[in-house]
């Protein structure tokens, strides 16, 4: 009998996926958007701004490098800007 | 953790430097933001926490800024950012199990996980069960989609587009047209995965 590996599974499944999202041509995600298509655009360009203020003044992310590590003292349990949608 | 800053000025022979990576990523594209999204909704999607998108991607973009993520050569900054978003989503579920007391024997490739180890699959219950949690979820998504659903199945099991359309008795035609759908499914998710 063969195992069912369900980690592995996932993780091809998330690769294909995203894979699949990064081919999408322009028209189709603009299609898919609609008149959400500007807010989103805008909403990521803004997200991009406030992580680059950040890291340009030094708060650090929530996670470190290891992942296993303490978040640091300071450091907002999310960051200001956080959408959720 | 102080981050490395080495790479800001720098090319590597790994890779560009932060700052080329700031100039791509500023000068993404509005369709290319929004593809942005949707893969940081891809990877975030289940973290548990209150860890959502926007703070997967902050946290992206602050670790390519600062360059302890290197983007390598010939890698688009799209594909590029979308593994380090996995990487930091990774991260976070081996951080969660840390925190929960769980062991953890040795690095964890992926929360979904790529290990081929049966081993550590029945070491470690809790990461299969986040994994069947989790493919349960994308299964869902394409719950009203016959065709859809069996390209899941196929590209879960690592078959190419030839393979799953031989196995699944597809044709070339209703393949294409259901990743189109697929596609679209994915880029119009606005919501939290976990909802679905």
């Amino acid at each position: 009998m063969t195992r069912w590996h369900p980690r592995l599974e996932l993780a091809r499944l998330l690769a294909a996926l995203s894979e699949d999202i990064i081919a999408a041509d322009d028209e189709e995600v603009r299609q898919t958007h609609g008149r959400a298509f500007v807010s989103t655009a805008r909403e990521v360009k803004l997200l991009i701004k406030a992580a680059r203020a950040d890291q340009r003044s030094g708060v650090t992310a929530v996670l470190d490098e290891t992942g296993a590590g303490p978040r640091l003292a300071g450091v907002p349990r999310r960051p200001l800007h956080h959408q959720r949608h | 953790m102080e981050r490395s800053t080495v790479t800001s000025g720098f090319a590597t022979p790994a890779g560009r430097t932060a700052a080329d990576a700031a100039s791509a990523i500023e000068a993404l594209s509005e369709t290319d933001l929004a593809r942005l999204k949707a893969l940081a909704q891809l990877w975030s999607r289940g973290l548990p926490g209150g860890f959502g998108w926007a703070d997967v991607l902050h946290e992206a973009i602050v670790r390519v800024l600062d360059g302890s993520r290197i983007w390598p050569f010939g890698v688009p900054i799209l594909a590029f950012l979308s593994g380090v978003m996995r990487s930091i989503c990774d991260d976070y579920w081996r951080r969660v199990r840390h925190e929960q007391g769980l062991l953890v024997s040795r690095d964890d490739q992926s929360q979904g996980g790529s290990s081929t180890d049966p081993v550590d699959e029945v070491s470690d219950p809790e990461r299969v069960a986040v994994a069947v949690a989790g493919l349960a979820e994308i299964f869902r998504l394409f719950a009203g989609d016959p065709v859809a659903l069996k390209i899941i199945d196929g590209m879960a099991n690592g078959l190419v587009a030839k393979d799953i359309c031989s196995a699944y008795d597809i044709s070339a035609l209703d393949y294409d047209t259901a990743r189109r759908r697929m596609r679209r499914t994915l880029l119009r998710l606005q919501r939290n995965w976990s909802e679905l």
